[in-house]
C-alpha cells in the first residue's frame, strides 16, 4: 500500500462509520419528532455511506475478503437503527413510558 | 445515607484527585515533545507516561467501585457486607498509589532483576506497578468481590445487573493476575499481557460501566428495570461477541500465528455495530426526557458517553483496525489518539455522570443544574476533541513519513519526529491540553460547590 493510499483508505473508513453514525442519530431524531425531514437526512447519509464503500471497494488496495467485511458491515447498519427503535418502542411501550411528541 | 456510600464518595474523592494528577502528568508528557530537553535525565518522557497511563487505570477503577459502592446498597436493599474491610481496602489502596507514585518520580527504576520487579517498576506498560503493589491491587479487588458477592447472599436477592456484574468481577479479579510474572519470551509475554490489557478494558471493563450506567439510569431517569436489564443483556452479549475476540487486532505483530490478522480484523470491524445501537438508545432516551432530568451534568454526561463511546471506539477504531492500516498505524500517535477518545467516552465521561448523582443524593439536591458544570462539560469535551484531532495529525505523518515512505527505519522515525505536520499536531495536542485541564479545575470547583451553592429544593421542571 502506498503512502498516499494508506491515508485515503484509513480516512475513508473513519468517515464510513461516522456516517453510519449520522444515519443512526438523524433516524432516530426523525423518528422522535416525526418529521421527514430528519428521516431523510439519516437516509442521506446512509446513502454516503454506501458510497464510501462504493469507493472503498473499487479503488482501495484492501484485500477481498476485507472488502467483502465492509459491505457486509454497511448492510448491517442499514438494519441497526430501525430495529433497535422498534425494539426500544416495545420495550417502553410495554413498561407505559412510550415517547408521546 | 447508607455506609457503604460514605465509603463511595471516598473512592469519588480520591478518583477525581487522581484524574487531576493524570493530567498534570499528560501535559508533562506531551510538553517533551515540544522541548524534549525540558526534565533531561531528571524526570524523562517514559517516566512522566507511566504516571500518565497507570493513574488512568486507577482513577477510572476507582470510580467503578465508588459507584458500585454508591449503588449496591440501594440495589439490594441492605449495607453492603464487610465494609470494615473494604475501608481499610479504601485507604491500602490510595498508600500504595501514593508509594507507587512516588517510587516512579523519585526513583525511577531498578537493576535488572527481581528486586527491581518486586519494588521499583516491573516495566510492562499500564501495570508498570511493581509486584508488591499489583498483589495490593489483587487484594483490593477480591475484597470488592466479597463485598458485592456477601451483600446478595446476606440479602437473599439477586438482580439481573449484580447477576451481570458478579459474573464480571471473575475474570476482572482473574485476568489482572497476569500482570505478575515476568515472561522472558517477548511474543509470550505480550500474548498474555494483551489479555490482561485488552480483556480488562474491551471486555469486562466494559460490563462493569454497562452495570453501573444501567443502575445509573434507573435513577436518574427513573427507566424501569425490565427495560434496563434487557437493554443491559443485549449490549453486554454484543458487546463481549465482538470485543473478545477483537482481542486479535493486538496479536498482528507481535509474533502469534497469521490467522489472528483475520479474527481480529474480523471483530474488531464488528466493534462499532453495537456501540451505533447505543447512540440510537441515547437519542431515544433524550427525546423521552425531552432532554430534561432532575440531573442536568449527570444527564448530559450520560448522553456524551453514548457519543464519545461511538466516535472514539467506533469512528477513531475502524481507521485502523483492519491489518493492513494498522501495519502501518500501530505504535504511532494515531493509536494514542485513539485511546484517548475511546476511554474518554467510554469511561471517562460515566464515572463523572455518577458522580454527579451521587452529590445530588447527597447533598439533598431535588434538581441539579447551574453554570459551572456548562462550562466544564464544554472544555472537557472540546480539549479532548481537540487532543484527539490533533494527535490523530501526528499519528497520520508517522504512518505517512516514518513507515510507509521511510520503511520504519530509525532515519526516517527521526525525519517524522521532525515533520511540520507532527510537530504542528504536538504542539495544538498541548494547547487543547491545557483547554481540557481548565475545564478539570471547573469540574472539581462544580463538585466541590454544586447543590451547596444553589437552592436546596429550587422548582424541578417538568420531566416526564
Amino acid at each position: 500500500m502506498s503512502s498516499v493510499e494508506l491515508l485515503k483508505t484509513a480516512g475513508l473508513l473513519g468517515v464510513l462509520v461516522l456516517f453510519g453514525g449520522g444515519y443512526g442519530v438523524l433516524y432516530a431524531v426523525g423518528r422522535l419528532r416525526r418529521q421527514r425531514l430528519w428521516l431523510r437526512g439519516g437516509f442521506a447519509c446512509y446513502a454516503v455511506q454506501v458510497l464510501i464503500a462504493a469507493v472503498l471497494v473499487a479503488t482501495s488496495p484492501l484485500a477481498l475478503g476485507w472488502k467483502a467485511l465492509i459491505v457486509f458491515s454497511v448492510l448491517a447498519y442499514l438494519a441497526i437503527p430501525p430495529v433497535t427503535w422498534r425494539y426500544l418502542e416495545r420495550t417502553h411501550h410495554d413498561e407505559g413510558e412510550a415517547y408521546d411528541s | 445515607m447508607y455506609h457503604s456510600q460514605r465509603l463511595a464518595l471516598k473512592y469519588f474523592t480520591a478518583a477525581i484527585a487522581l484524574f487531576g494528577v493524570m493530567i498534570v502528568a499528560g501535559l508533562l508528557a506531551a510538553y517533551y515533545y515540544i522541548d524534549p530537553q525540558i526534565l533531561y535525565n531528571v524526570f524523562d518522557f517514559s517516566m512522566a507516561k507511566i504516571l500518565h497511563i497507570d493513574v488512568l487505570i486507577i482513577w477510572l477503577l476507582m470510580g467503578f467501585f465508588g459507584a458500585v459502592y454508591w449503588f449496591l446498597p440501594e440495589e439490594l436493599g441492605r449495607e453492603t457486607v464487610g465494609l470494615g474491610v473494604a475501608k481499610v481496602a479504601f485507604y491500602v489502596l490510595c498508600a500504595a498509589v501514593l508509594v507507587v507514585a512516588a517510587v516512579f518520580i523519585f526513583v525511577q527504576y531498578g537493576k535488572s532483576g527481581e528486586f527491581s520487579l518486586w519494588f521499583i517498576n516491573q516495566g510492562r506498560k499500564y501495570v508498570e506497578a511493581p509486584r508488591w503493589a499489583a498483589l495490593g491491587i489483587t487484594a483490593v479487588v477480591l475484597v470488592f468481590m466479597y463485598n458485592v458477592v456477601g451483600t446478595a447472599l446476606k440479602a437473599k436477592k439477586i438482580t439481573g445487573v449484580v447477576a451481570v456484574l458478579i459474573v464480571d468481577l471473575v475474570p476482572l479479579f482473574a485476568l489482572y493476575l497476569i500482570s505478575l510474572p515476568a515472561i522472558t519470551n517477548m511474543s509470550v509475554d505480550l500474548y498474555w499481557w494483551w489479555w490482561l490489557v485488552h480483556m480488562w478494558v474491551e471486555a469486562t471493563w466494559e460490563v462493569l460501566i454497562g452495570c453501573i450506567m444501567a443502575l445509573a439510569l434507573m435513577q436518574l431517569l427513573g427507566t424501569s428495570r425490565r427495560i434496563v436489564e434487557t437493554w443491559l443483556y443485549i449490549e453486554v452479549a454484543l458487546v463481549l461477541g465482538t470485543g473478545i475476540l477483537g482481542l486479535g487486532h493486538h496479536y498482528f505483530w507481535i509474533g502469534t500465528p497469521k490467522y489472528w490478522l483475520s479474527i481480529g480484523g474480523l471483530f474488531s470491524a464488528f466493534e462499532p455495530l453495537p456501540l451505533l445501537g447505543m447512540v440510537v438508545h441515547a437519542v431515544y432516551d433524550s427525546g423521552v426526557h425531552r432532554m430534561k432530568a432532575t440531573n442536568r451534568p449527570a444527564f448530559y454526561w450520560v448522553m456524551a458517553e453514548a457519543f464519545g463511546n461511538f466516535i472514539g471506539a467506533g469512528v477513531w477504531g475502524f481507521m485502523m483496525t483492519l491489518p493492513q492500516i494498522n501495519l502501518f498505524s500501530h505504535g504511532t500517535q494515531w493509536t494514542v489518539s485513539h485511546g484517548h477518545f475511546a476511554f474518554w467516552g467510554a469511561y471517562g465521561c460515566g464515572v463523572i455522570a455518577v458522580i454527579y448523582l451521587a452529590l445530588q443524593k447527597s447533598r439533598s439536591v431535588s434538581y441539579m443544574d447551574g453554570t459551572a458544570w456548562k462550562w466544564s462539560f464544554a472544555l472537557l469535551n472540546i480539549g479532548l476533541v481537540g487532543m484527539a484531532g490533533a494527535l490523530l495529525v501526528s499519528g497520520m505523518a508517522q504512518a505517512f513519513y516514518e513507515r510507509a515512505i521511510g520503511g520504519s527505519t530509525l532515519q526516517a522515525f527521526i525525519q517524522a519526529q521532525s515533520s511540520p505536520w507532527f510537530m504542528q499536531g504536538m504542539y495544538a495536542r498541548f494547547g487543547f491540553g491545557i483547554l481540557f485541564a481548565v475545564g478539570y479545575v471547573i469540574l472539581v470547583y462544580n463538585l466541590l460547590t454544586v447543590g451547596r451553592r444553589e437552592a436546596v429544593g429550587a422548582a424541578v421542571p417538568a420531566a416526564t
